[in-house]
């Protein structure tokens, strides 16, 4: 049987609160800039902080928000591979995108407009069509390989980029976008504060005094390409893909499993998918949303999965910068690791003072950690149990 | 780009949908072509009436799966545990084996709308902070297939994809890459989508020409082919996954077409035996002008008979009927009783008799969405499943 290939990232592109290019996002995790602040895109009495982009979502009325932060992305992060440049770019180029709201804040709108006895100005089902996000990224960019739009509530880009990777390496095709975008809506916000598990301040994620969760919006998007496709046109590599673990907790719809099993079990396959051991790990970057229930869970999956090994690699959650952004909290997460394997920096958790005893990992504090970083491992767990972990590395050849 | 992959097979089905509650009442109402019945259904929303037709399904109880369980399920997911869960029993799959491997897959158009609605009528009707947390969480995309995890305690990747009306074939084509990447052994596939009373608004209300939506929900057990004989387990039908694409002109009909072929050449069994029978799907605007010259460029001259697509899309994964609606054909040896075309000579006409049909073999699936993004598959029949003893092969007739 012939050899998989090797799956490398030759291009990033981000949108969020922190800023809307790699490089700003990079220079604000340097900085220690947060971008949570009061929620400005629609009316709440409630006062939990968000990390909202900064973005002109008006210029076409018949596009959603969410596709100005994916497109943004998009564009960056095609621009950045040099795929926009080729001579028959998109020849085997597929498309793996992963979101849970879509359009939703526009239906949301359509909703109130039709309360109030005004005219709907935007589809009712088209918000709600989430494939929509795909065929019109699909349909701008003249691709016209494999689309597949995942939505697994938070891990969704995390199992757009697993699906991407997958494809690559079974030579389905030779390279894909893969990522996810989510824009902040109502219903997410009502809803988690309906579980009671939003922060009124901004998040402390692994701290004794954790409130909950932020709210935040924004994409991230890589280019996944098999080495040989990369290194034929002299791409740039980023860094390489090694390994995705995908499993679940069969537990509960919300809440997860005490024990940290199904976060375990795709970290674990995660590693023997890279080929690589725990202790090869230098840091991970974890779901860390700030829950009471979540951050304590995630300790001790990582415990029993690094303890074995007495390797203790550095931890951070990028949520303190930024905000939960669900289903593209994977892809904004990985475009984060990405820039530390470039930069040798882990950026630290915000505001994380007193480390909660039950959340006893080697966290990333105060200014953050310059040290040499080959390989990082991103977390990313949502409802129904999902788990889904990456592992990046330095590219090497 | 492809090379010789593993092959697929389907070894089990699980169906709740308008045309059958299980799988012999749904082969039958395929193979005869009999429509069910849609019921007018009126709403008051935001005060005006409306009037929409329904295909509903009577009220789903399962003793297979405790009820406690069932109870705290919306429509949707209980429609997908349940057709999922009989799929497995089709199969006589021992999945206990698999708890921590098998993979689920649903694709859904719609997702648990049921609870979106529900949820903007909280908190437009009420105020911001007295929604319901319980609804909240069951109305993301992913509720169906989380509570099947729960349900089953499967603990491996567990995965819903939404691609408008091509969620179905998406979702196949997903659990295919799971099998293909041995990550599962086993993946449970299927559609399923519900209807809710918004999609009203946008519909036509004429009473004349009601529109009509559909609830359903769909479920197949794939698995490597070798597996299923070493489990020594009736197989439905090979599956052989062709390469999704859009196209927009002729030449890139023509360039697919190429593609279609040479993936036919690698991965089909049957290399050089004729397609007996291609059955369209989907929807069905582009027929003429994109799909008829597609199957006559992979044909090449060769003859096939056609079943081409007749009605709109209920609901996003009505897809799901045709591919179960070939697996029919191909178990029962039977062309439903409906419009069938004869392509011969590159010259399509109607299909006076069925007399050049003496069996069917392999049945080309082709499904088009309303973006032109094509997905084919080719279904091939291995063994008569009949003849071979299966505790399960009565299992639907109860």
């Amino acid at each position: 049987m012939s050899q998989k290939p090797r799956v490398v990232v030759t291009g990033v592109g981000i949108v969020s609160c922190i800023g809307n290019t790699y490089l700003d996002v990079q220079k604000s995790l340097h900085v220690c800039k947060d971008g949570l602040g009061p929620v400005t895109i629609f009316s709440t009495s409630a006062i939990h902080p968000v990390g909202e982009a900064q973005i002109d979502a008006s210029s076409d009325e018949r596009k959603f928000r969410i596709h100005f932060l994916a497109d943004h992305a998009i564009q960056e992060a095609l621009l950045s591979s040099g795929l926009l440049a080729g001579s028959n770019p998109w020849q085997n180029i597929g498309i793996a995108l992963g979101t849970c709201t879509s359009g939703m804040l526009e239906m949301e709108e359509s909703f109130f407009h039709l309360r109030k006895g005004e005219e709907n100005k935007v589809s009712i089902s088209k918000p709600l069509s989430m494939g929509v996000i795909c065929d019109d990224i699909a349909s701008k960019y003249n691709i016209s390989g494999r689309k597949m739009l995942f939505s697994t509530a938070c891990s969704s880009s995390s199992n757009a980029i697993a699906c991407a990777f997958h494809a690559i390496r079974e030579k389905e095709c030779n390279a894909m976008i893969a990522g996810g975008a989510d824009a902040l809506c109502r219903l997410t916000y009502y809803g988690f504060q309906s579980l009671k598990i939003m922060a009124e301040n901004k998040c402390t994620p692994f701290s004794s005094t954790r409130k909950g969760m932020n709210l935040g919006e924004g994409s991230g998007i890589l280019i996944l390409e098999s080495l040989d496709h990369a290194l034929k046109r002299g791409a740039k590599i980023y860094a390489e893909i090694a390994g995705v673990g995908t499993s679940a907790d069969a537990y509960h719809m919300s809440a997860p499993d005490p024990m940290g099993r199904g976060a375990y079990q795709a970290m674990k396959i995660a590693l023997d998918c890279a080929s690589i051991l725990p202790k090869e790990i230098d840091y991970i970057s974890t779901h860390g949303t700030g829950t009471l229930q979540n951050d304590e869970v995630e300790t001790i999956a990582i415990q029993n999965l690094f303890d074995t090994y007495c390797h203790k690699p550095w931890v951070n959650s990028i949520k303190s910068y930024l905000g939960h952004t669900l289903g593209s909290s994977g892809a904004i997460a990985s475009v984060c690791a990405i820039s530390s394997l470039e930069t040798n920096f882990i950026p630290p958790t915000l505001r994380l003072e007193n480390i909660d005893p039950k959340c006893n990992l080697h966290h990333s504090l105060e200014k953050g950690v310059h040290e040499n970083i080959n390989t990082a491992l991103v977390n990313s767990f949502g409802f129904g149990g999902n788990n889904t972990s990456l592992v990046f590395k330095k590219f090497y050849e | 780009m492809n090379n010789r992959k593993a092959s697929t097979v389907i070894t089990g089905i699980g169906i709740i949908c308008p045309s059958g509650v299980t799988k012999d009442i749904f082969y039958h109402s395929y193979l005869s072509n009999t429509n069910p019945v849609s019921t007018p259904k009126n709403i008051h929303l935001f005060g005006k009436d409306y009037i929409y037709a329904v295909y509903d399904i009577p009220p789903i109880e399962e003793p297979g799966i405790p009820s406690s369980l069932q109870r705290r399920m919306r429509s949707l997911s209980l429609m997908v545990v349940v057709s999922a869960w009989r799929c497995l029993q089709d199969s006589g799959l021992e999945y206990s084996k698999y708890l921590e491997t098998m993979g689920i897959v649903m694709g859904t158009g719609w997702g648990e709308i049921d609870s979106i609605h529900s949820l903007l009528m909280q908190a437009t009707e009420k105020s911001d902070i007295l929604i319901s947390p319980t609804l909240f969480h069951t109305s993301v995309h992913n509720a169906p297939a989380g509570h099947l995890g729960i349900a089953l305690e499967s603990k491996g990747p567990t995965l819903t994809v939404t691609q408008g009306d091509q969620s179905f074939e998406s979702a196949l084509s997903l659990g295919n890459l799971l099998l293909q990447s041995e990550q599962c052994p086993v993946v449970l596939v299927g559609g399923a989508d519900t209807f809710f009373d918004l999609s009203v608004l946008e519909k036509n209300t004429n009473k004349d020409t009601l529109s009509t939506v559909s609830k359903g929900s769909c479920f197949f057990l794939l698995e490597p082919e070798k597996s299923a004989i070493e489990r020594n387990t009736p197989v439905y039908a090979r599956t052989v996954f062709l390469p999704s694409r859009t196209t927009q002109n002729q030449e890139q009909i023509h360039e697919y077409a190429c593609d279609i072929k040479a993936s036919l050449s690698e991965q089909s069994s049957g290399t050089g035996e004729p397609i007996d029978l291609v059955v369209f799907t989907g929807v069905p605007t582009s027929f003429w002008h994109i799909e008829i010259p597609l199957i006559k460029a992979i044909l090449e001259g060769k003859s096939a008979y056609l079943i081409p697509p007749d009605t709109p899309l209920s609901r996003p994964t009505q897809t799901a009927e045709d591919f179960l609606g070939s697996l029919a054909i191909l178990e029962k040896q039977k062309i439903p009783d409906k419009k069938i075309l004869y392509l011969t000579n590159n010259e399509l006409k109607d299909a006076d008799s069925l007399e050049d049909l003496k069996t069917i073999k392999r049945i080309l699936l082709i499904s088009v969405s309303s973006q032109g993004t094509h997905s084919l598959f080719l279904l091939e029949k291995l063994r008569n499943r009949n003849e071979i003893s299966s505790p399960f092969n009565d299992k639907d007739n109860d």
